[in-house]
This record gives structure tokens, sequence and C-alpha cells, in this order.
């Protein structure tokens, strides 16, 4: 490519990064900024304090947030990572499996004000499909949406949401495996599972791993159904941090400690990529392009 | 590869009916409770309805004023999702068949998008709508909105163009064209395929879009349907049949749109979500 452009080629990248500026980039320096200001209502008082982070390691109701957080990122791991491969491992093996798909990736284009609402309705306890259930088969009732199941019960959700999403990502990589990888394997006597367990896993580890880091990240991310489906939760058994910053700075009004709040999520979230980055270096390394 | 034993068939079909079951169950169950009274529901949440009646449809519509939220919401992907096509492809464009100074690092900038989290700076983001006075109308759903969807964008894009061949612009320059129409009139045009991809991932996420309208719009005349659904279901909670019809009419249109464009969402969304 040659020289073009001039002094007008930078024109063309300018209305994304004033947008870009305006949306991300100044916003996030001043939250960054707020979290070390002290703060009346929304009247800054003095800068240069970081009393709001002092007071992060004593909260209980983060610590709680904390808590949830990595049990919703353990049962996600389980239900949309684990599920979504069994799904995929599912798929692989049918002659057609494009119906089978479509329906198991159909919730992940719902609205989640729309899944967590119908989820709502089918825990609850009196008029709820899932107790109706357990009531037909002779089983006690469950809360499930109160404590000890809160957090659970909304990652079994989280799974019927994105495990068929991540079928999809999955499936298509099992379809890339040549043919003659797993045929050698089935002259030698494989099993299926043996097959699927001990060289479709493998080769497709790279997704596994992309999958951690979705899984990781969006544990701290996800707002829309423990807000939607945890409306009625005064003991706030099902707290993680996105919602408690929200009832931080939007309702308490609390624009310092909800910065720092803010502060420490940025933190957590780049440091997970850290981490998941090196776990990608070390377990994939040079993945064989098949 | 295919076990064809015949417990392995079995075996095959009693897993896919199961999870076939899964999906489907839920879906049905809020299609058919929308359509029965509140007292049958109580009485019998589960099994066979006394009588099905469509009259639910209607009422939920009309109480939940479900025109101007549809409106809204279309109101605002439609702006949301042009804004993005726009600026990211013009943003793609330069980063990638443009030479200029500290174009590499203008582009790197956007990858922070790809791993900052809304919540690094929705306070900051609040703080700042309110006061240029932004606060409670569409711009404050639709520039957040946009603003977060060009990173994945214009990354996609930029590597979508580079693997282009560049042979028809070249006769184009040297036919004496200028950028702008080397941009409007070859590169996009046989970039179809990749704008479809882009607009099918924001406009979802958009039209889904939750913590933005619920921090951003306090009003209700403008709220889109994802918050204006949210406080239908605080103020209606104990009308459960009422609440599954509104459920239906938001999500039928959904599944109808998915289920014909099947092949380019699920591609669309896997590619929006793969922000590595």
């Amino acid at each position: 490519m040659k020289q073009h452009g001039g002094y007008t080629a930078w024109l063309y990248a300018l209305p994304a990064m004033l947008l870009f500026t305006m949306i991300i980039t100044v916003p996030t320096v001043m939250t960054f900024t707020f979290s070390l200001v002290e703060w009346r209502r929304f009247q800054p008082l003095s800068l240069g304090t970081i009393q709001h982070y002092l007071r992060l390691p004593q909260d209980l109701t983060l610590r709680r947030a904390f808590n949830n957080t990595f049990v919703y990122i353990v049962w996600t791991l389980v239900f949309e990572v684990g599920v979504g491969l069994a799904l995929a491992g599912i798929a692989v093996q049918l002659k057609r499996s494009t119906l089978f798909r479509s329906l198991a990736f159909a919730p992940v284009v719902l609205p989640s004000i729309v899944t967590g609402l119908l989820w709502q309705q089918a825990f609850a306890f009196e008029s709820g499909l899932l107790n109706r259930l357990l009531r037909v088969v002779g089983l006690e009732p469950l809360r499930w949406l109160g404590p000890p199941l809160t957090v659970f019960s909304v990652s079994v959700v989280s799974g019927w949401v994105w495990a068929g999403f991540f079928m999809t990502i999955f499936y298509a990589g099992l379809v890339r495996i040549p043919r003659s990888f797993l045929e050698s394997a089935v002259l030698d006597g494989a099993s299926p599972l043996h097959i699927f367990f001990r060289i479709q896993i493998p080769l497709i580890r790279n997704l596994l791993v992309l999958g951690l880091l979705i899984v990781t990240t969006g544990g701290f991310k996800g707002f829309d159904l423990w807000q939607v489906m945890l409306r009625r939760d005064p003991l706030e058994s099902g707290v993680v941090l996105p919602t408690y910053l929200v009832r931080t700075f939007f309702e308490n009004r609390n624009i310092g400690y909800g910065s720092a709040i803010s502060v420490l999520l940025t933190v957590v979230v780049i440091g997970i990529m850290g981490i998941v980055a090196v776990i990608r270096r070390v377990y994939v390394g040079d993945i064989e392009e098949y | 590869m295919r076990h064809n034993s015949a417990r392995g068939q079995w075996l095959r079909r009693l897993l896919v009916s199961a999870v076939l079951i899964v999906y489907v169950i839920p879906i049905l169950w809020m299609y058919v409770s929308a359509m029965r009274t509140d007292p049958d529901f109580l009485a019998r949440p589960i099994g066979i309805p006394a009588s099905l009646n469509p009259g639910n449809f209607v009422r939920a519509y009309q109480m939940a004023d479900m025109t101007r939220h549809f409106g809204i919401s279309i109101l605002v992907t439609a702006t949301t999702t042009t804004i993005v096509v726009l600026f990211s492809s013009l943003a793609a464009f330069s980063f990638s068949r443009l030479r200029y100074r500290g174009r590499n690092i203008l582009f790197s900038i956007f990858f922070v998008g790809l791993i900052l989290p809304i919540q690094s700076f929705i306070v900051g983001l609040f703080v700042l709508f309110r006061s240029i006075g932004l606060l409670n109308t569409v711009m404050a759903m639709i520039l957040p909105g946009a603003g977060m969807g060009l990173s994945i964008a214009i990354v996609i894009m930029k590597y979508y163009f580079d693997a282009l061949p560049t042979t028809l612009e070249e006769s184009a320059y040297i036919d004496g064209a200028g950028t702008f129409l080397v941009y409007r009139a070859i590169v996009m045009p046989i970039s179809a395929a990749i704008v479809i991809t882009v607009s099918i991932f924001t406009t979802i996420n958009s039209w889904n879009e939750f913590l933005i309208p619920f921090v951003m719009v306090q009003n209700q005349r403008i709220r889109p349907l994802t918050t204006s659904l949210f406080v239908f279901a605080t103020r209606f909670s104990a009308q459960y049949t009422l609440l599954f019809a509104a459920l239906c009419i938001v999500v039928t249109p959904m599944f109808i749109i998915y289920f014909v464009f099947q092949k380019q969402v699920q591609s669309g969304i896997t590619a929006g979500a793969l922000k590595e």
C-alpha cells in the first residue's frame, strides 16, 4: 500500500476517537479520580484521600460479594463451559445437529430481563415450575432464590443462557479437527468417550482457556440477572460486585466509595486477564494449526 | 467416528431429548401460562390448563404501553447501530488502508475498550452526562451504547480490511479517485459480510442492553423495552399470567427473527463476544 490520505487521513478515525474519548476514556479517568476525593453527596470536598480504599477491606458486604462471585464463577464453569462442552460433544455425534444447536443457542439472543423474569417465575416457591415438578415426584419444595441456594440458582440460569454459546464455539473447534486424527484412534479400538477426552478436548484447549477467560471475567461483570431475579433479596444473600457498585453509587449516593469499588473491580478484571494470558502461554503454547 | 451400536444410538437419543426438554419446557410453560387466568395458574402451575384465552396478550400490551417502549427500543437500537457501523468502518478503513503517523497508537487505544468492563466508567459516565444535561434523554442510551460498541467493531473490521486484496483500490487511485471514494465505492461494498456481522451483534447488544438505561434513564416515557419490563414486573408482580403475556410479546418477534437468520446471528454473536 502506498501513501494515501496525507493530512486528512486521520480525520477518518476522528468521529470514533471523539466518541470513544467521551464514553470510555474521560469517564474512566473521572471514576478513578472520584475514588480519591472526599464527597458530601455530589459536592467534592477535597482531593487526595485514600479513605475509600481503607474502607474496602473492612466492608462485610463487599466480602460477601466477592465470595458470591467466586462461587458463581465455579458454578458457571460447570454450567456454562462444562455443559457447553458436553453439548458440543453430543452435537458432533449427530448426523443433523442444526436444530439441536439452534435451540441450545436461542437463549443467548434473549434479553436478560426476559430470561431473569421467566426464571424468577420458574423458581417461585408456590407457583414455580421447579417446585411443582419436585412435588410431582414427591420431594419437598425449595427456596431457590434464598440462601443457601441463591448463587447456585442464578448460576443455573446463566448456564441455561450461555451453555449454548460455548457449545457453538467448541463445536466450531471440534469440526475443524481432521478426520484422520480420529480414524486412527478408532482403528486402535478407542471408545468414543476416550476419543472425546483424550483427543478432541486437548485439541481445542485454546478454546477452553478462552471459556475460562470469559467466565472468570464475566463473573465480575454480570449485573442483569442478579438485579432482575433478586429484586426481593432483603438479606443480600446474592449480592455481587456489579450490583453492590450500583447500589452504593446510585441508591446510597456514595460517589467516592462507589468509585473505589469500581477501581477495585477494574483491577481484578485486568488481573484475571493477565493470569489467563499466562495460563494460555504455558498450557496452550503453540497449538498445532490443523 | 460415529458410534453406531444400538446402545450408543439409544443413549444419544436420550441425551438429545433431555437437552431439548431443558430448553423447550420453560419457554412452553411461559406461552401456556400467559394464556391462563391467575386462579387457574395458581391452582395448577403445570399440567393441562382449564382453558386457553389470548386476552392477556392484549391487556399486557396495553398496560405495559408496549407501542411506546418498542418504539424507543427501535429508535435507540437503529441509531446506535448506524453510528457504530459508520464510525467504526471509517476508523478501520483509515487504520488498515491509510498511512499516517500515530495510526497504530490510535488503533491500540481501542483495545483498551475491549478490556474495560462497563463498571470501570459507569460512575463517571453518569456524572458526565448529568453535568452536560443529557441524563434522561435517548442520547444517554445511544451515545454510551455506541461508544462501547466501537472497540470490537473497529478491531474486527480492521483485520477484515487487512485481509482484502488492494489491487482494485490501486487502480482506482491511479485513475485519480480520492480516499473517500475508495472507502465508499470499493472497500465498503466488498465488505458487506463483515458489515452485516457487526450490525447483527451491535443490534442485539443494543436491543438487550439493561444496565445503561437502568442507570441513565429514570423517565418512564423514554424507557426502552428492557427497563420498562423491569418496572412493569415490579408493579404487577402479583399478576403472574399478565407478566408471562408481556414476556411472550417481547420474545416472540425475537424468536422469529432468530430462527430465520439463525446462521448469521450465531456467527455474529460469537464473533462479537470473542474479544481477544
